[in-house]
Order: structure tokens, then sequence, then C-alpha cells
């Protein structure tokens, strides 16, 4: 299926999703004073909003997300370079220099790390003074850094058992060449597609750290949803993420192909 | 490694299953006179700010936690066996649809689906139906990973020579299945579920550092830690000084560092 119908089916699918639930959620056209008998007097009545308005912002929802859009970007690309840098760095390493004691301390770092919930970590960054965009990265970064490193270590250390990387080996390539031309190459494939899974996480991730962290992004307005059981916001948060994780998958496949 | 992590999950179990028997009321009990205390020998782990015994609290959310979160996670293997023998056995359309629904769950960014669902929950349920809501959320948003996995495994094993050979002799689909298939998958099937029990058991602490998983007075891990963030602001001297706020951690790392370590390497996330 081409991209252009991928998208078209998910916003289709996303639309009829957020119809749907706004019909059948408990409290349809009633606010929470109607639901409270306390508080339940005659000027509390209040129009129905339209699908596309936020029910706990009373704003539009496209104006709510171009204002938390960018510290989410932010926050998610740095997390996902840091990410990516230290563990392919660290997976090339131990596929140039292997060593079974370095290789078990990172594991048991690896292990460790995955652990430890996200919003965990989130804490314990707050704990030693980090905040903001940054402290969201970092948290990222430790948070995925050590799943992208053990599949990457394992695709590397596939690609180099390749016949083609012994034989250029044997025709004299030196290690940096070897990784350059070789390796990387012949591993593109499945790092592309682990960079599109990372993606994934990275986004589902962002919404207990900007929690926590008190970043203003898009995980915030989605946990801010959440518990004022705003569900047009959340739905239409759900399907722009979606779009976002199905063109990364898109582009991993097409660069693959 | 594997056995020691096995007996260490078995004592945490123990611990967990001998909570109703240490503490009756499932650490809900409020002792007004001991609001806030740090620990001592009448309460191990001290009390919280309603004056509920931590110790008894840490127990009862064991108990929940690790019985709930490998409930969710057989919930998502045998959906996901289901399905993924569905679209295995099956070629034409039905095969195509289960696939797509797979890629499609696999794409979805399912913490925000979790959120959603866990937001379609009227606000004012009772905690007992929060406690099932939330975990059954879990295991059926868990299927599409072991789904992938047993297609891929019912395909691997309907290309086996000897399945091949019990067919060409006509055998009945359901004796293959329930004699060959089966078995051949059941290793698959336990790693999945060995692989999941702790991303749930993470999910939850998560769901309960947002204030959104097991609500109150129920206790679990997730919803203990969130007592943290009180200490997290104040900086480290303020967290070493109230250590024993990171007990449901220490039990968490354990549980899920056991999970980790009995799961087959290729299946650990």
């Amino acid at each position: 299926m081409s991209l252009v119908w991928r998208l078209l089916a998910t916003l289709a699918a996303g639309a009829i999703l957020t119809a749907l639930l706004v019909r059948t959620a408990p409290g349809y056209g009633s606010n929470e004073r109607d639901l409270d008998i306390r508080r339940n007097g005659p000027a509390s009545s209040q129009p129905s909003l339209p699908w596309w308005y936020s029910r706990e912002f009373h704003a539009p929802i496209h104006q709510l997300v171009a204002q938390r859009a960018m510290p989410t970007a932010l926050a998610v690309t740095g997390g996902l370079a840091l990410a990516w840098l230290i563990s392919l760095a660290s997976a090339l390493a131990s596929t140039r220099w292997p060593s079974r004691t370095l290789e078990n301390g990172a594991f048991a770092g690896a292990m460790l790390l995955q652990c430890l919930p996200a919003g965990l970590l989130a804490l314990l960054l707050l704990v030693f003074g980090f905040r903001g965009a940054l402290a969201v990265a970092l948290a990222l970064a430790l948070a995925l850094g050590p799943r992208v490193w053990q599949v990457s270590r394992a695709i590397l250390a596939h690609a180099a058992a390749s016949p083609c990387l012994l034989l250029a080996r044997a025709q004299g390539f030196g290690p940096w060449r070897l990784i350059a031309r070789r390796l990387l190459p012949l591993a593109a494939p499945e790092l592309r597609a682990l960079g599109a899974v990372s993606v994934t996480l990275a986004i589902s991730l962002a919404i207990p750290l900007e929690t926590i962290l008190d970043v203003p992004g898009l995980g915030q307005l989605a946990w801010q949803a959440a518990l004022s059981r705003d569900l047009p916001l959340l739905v239409q948060l759900m399907t722009l993420v979606t779009l976002v994780v199905v063109v990364a998958g898109e582009l991993a496949r097409s660069k693959s192909a | 490694m594997k056995v020691a992590a096995a007996v260490l999950l078995l004592l945490l179990s123990l611990a967990a299953l001998s909570a109703s028997w240490i503490a009756p009321d499932g650490g809900q009990m409020q002792f007004r006179d001991h609001i806030n205390e740090p620990p001592s020998s009448q309460f191990p782990l001290g009390t919280d700010p309603l004056g509920r015994d931590r110790f008894a609290r840490l127990l009862s959310g064991a108990r929940i936690s690790l019985l709930l979160a490998p409930a969710a996670a057989l919930l998502a293997v045998l959906l996901g066996a289901v399905i993924g023998i569905a679209a295995g056995l099956r070629s034409g359309w039905l095969a195509h649809l289960l696939s797509a629904a797979c890629d499609l769950t696999l794409a979805l960014p399912w913490f925000f689906l979790l959120l959603t669902l866990r937001a379609l929950i009227p606000i004012d349920v009772a905690p007992p139906v929060s406690l099932l809501v939330t975990f059954a959320l879990l295991g059926l948003l868990g299927w599409a990973g072991p789904a992938r996995v047993v297609q891929a495994g019912v395909h691997l094993t309907l290309r086996a020579p000897h399945i091949l050979a019990l067919r060409a002799r006509g055998a009945a689909p359901l004796r293959v299945l329930t004699r060959h298939l089966l078995p051949e998958l059941a290793p698959l099937l336990a790693g999945q579920f060995l692989a999941l029990a702790p991303v749930f058991l993470l999910a939850e602490a998560n769901l309960g550092l947002l204030g959104l998983g097991v609500s109150e007075p129920m206790a679990s891990w997730g919803n203990l830690l969130k007592e943290l963030e009180s200490v997290a602001v104040a900086g480290p001297a303020a967290l070493l000084h109230s250590w024993w706020l990171l007990a449901p951690l220490a039990g968490l790392l354990l549980s899920t560092g056991s999970l980790f370590i009995l799961a087959p390497r290729e299946v650990t996330p």
C-alpha cells in the first residue's frame, strides 16, 4: 500500500474513532457540573462543543497542538539523537574490539536501565536538578539507549559475520573503512527499521517524561486530556502521533526498498 | 543466573501472597497517631501522610503487581496465540486482515492508546474495577507482538518435513494443530509471556506515577512510587534521608530484572 493510502486510512480511522468515542463516551453532551447534583444549578448548562474543540482547554485542538508540538519535537529529536549516538557507537566499538568483560558490564547496565519505568528515570533526573526539555531528552536517551544498543549490537554482530565482510577484510580494508563502506551499509535496512520503532517508543515515552518533568509538550497535553476525560483532544492527539509514526515507518521502509 | 532469578521471583511471590496474613486490611488501615513517621519497630517502612503502614502497603502492592501483570501478560499471549494461529493457518482475506490489524496495532504509540482507553472509564469507578480495567487494558493492547511471532512460528512449523508428511497422509487439521503445532509453539508462547510480564509491570508503574493506574486506596507499586514526587524536588539529600520511599523501586527492580533474566535473550525487549 502506498504512503498516501496509508496516511488516508490512518486519518479516516482516526476521524471515525474520534466521532465514535465522543458519541459513546460517558457523559457525552454534559459537563461535570451537570453530573454533580451539588453544582447542578440552572446556570451550568453549556452549549455542546464541536469535535475539533477541546473540552478541557476551551480552545481549538489545532491551536493547542501548534503551541505544544515544538517542545516535544525538540525533546524527542534530542533524546533519539543522543540514544542512537551512544548506542551505535558502543555497539560498533563492541563489534570492533570484542571483550567479554565489557560486553557483560554493558549488558548488566542496559538490563538495569530497562528495569526502571521511564517515569522514575524522570523523577531521578528531577532529584539531581535536571529540568525542562533537556531533561526529557536525557531521560529518553536513558530509557531508549539500552534497547537500541541491544538490538543494534545484534544486527551489527550478524552483519559482521557475513561473507562479504570477511572478503573485504581479506582484501585489506582498514577497520574504519570496513565499518563505513561495508558494515554500516549492510546493516542499514535493519537499523532503519529499528529507527522507526525507536520513534514510536520515544513518542510513547514522552507522556510520562513530559508530565513528571513539567514540560508543556504533547505528552503532557495527552496526560491532562486523559485526566479530564477530554476524548476529542486525546483521540486527535493519538491520530496525529500515529501519523508521525506511520510516516517514520514508511520513510524507513522506502529507503530500505 | 536463571535459577537465582527464579528463586528470587518465588520469594517475592511468597512475600506477596503472605500480604493478606501480615496486613489483612490491605494496608488501608489508618493509624492517626502515627502520621508520616519514619521507620520504627512497629512500622518497618514508616507510615504515609494518611497514617497507613508503608510495609503493609508494599506487600499489598506486590500482590497486585505480581499477580495481575502476569495475568495481563497471559491474556495478551492467549489472544496473540489465537490470532497468530488463525492468521498463520488461513490464507486469503482473513490472514491479510489479521496481519494488517497486527501491523496497525504495532505501529500505534501504545501509551497514547492506553491513556485514551483508560480515559473512557468513568471517573467514579470503584477501585477494584479500576484495578481490573487497568490490567485488562494492558492485556488487550499487548496481543500484537505475540501474534506476529506466533504467525511466523506457524508458517515455519507448517513447512517442517514431519508436518508436511502428516498432512500428506491426510491427518485432520485439528489433530495437526493440537498434537503437533501447539506443542511446537509452546516455547515461543512461554518466551513471549516472560518478555511481556515485566513490560506490563513497568507500564503499570508508569501509569501509577501519572495517577492513572490503580486508584487509591488500593496499593500498587506504581502508585506507591508516586510518593517519591514529594521528595524529588528537594534534591538527592532529601531522597537519601527518606530512603524507605525507594522500597517499591527495589521490589520493581528485583521482579522485572528476574523476569528479564528468565526470558530467552532473543525475546528480551
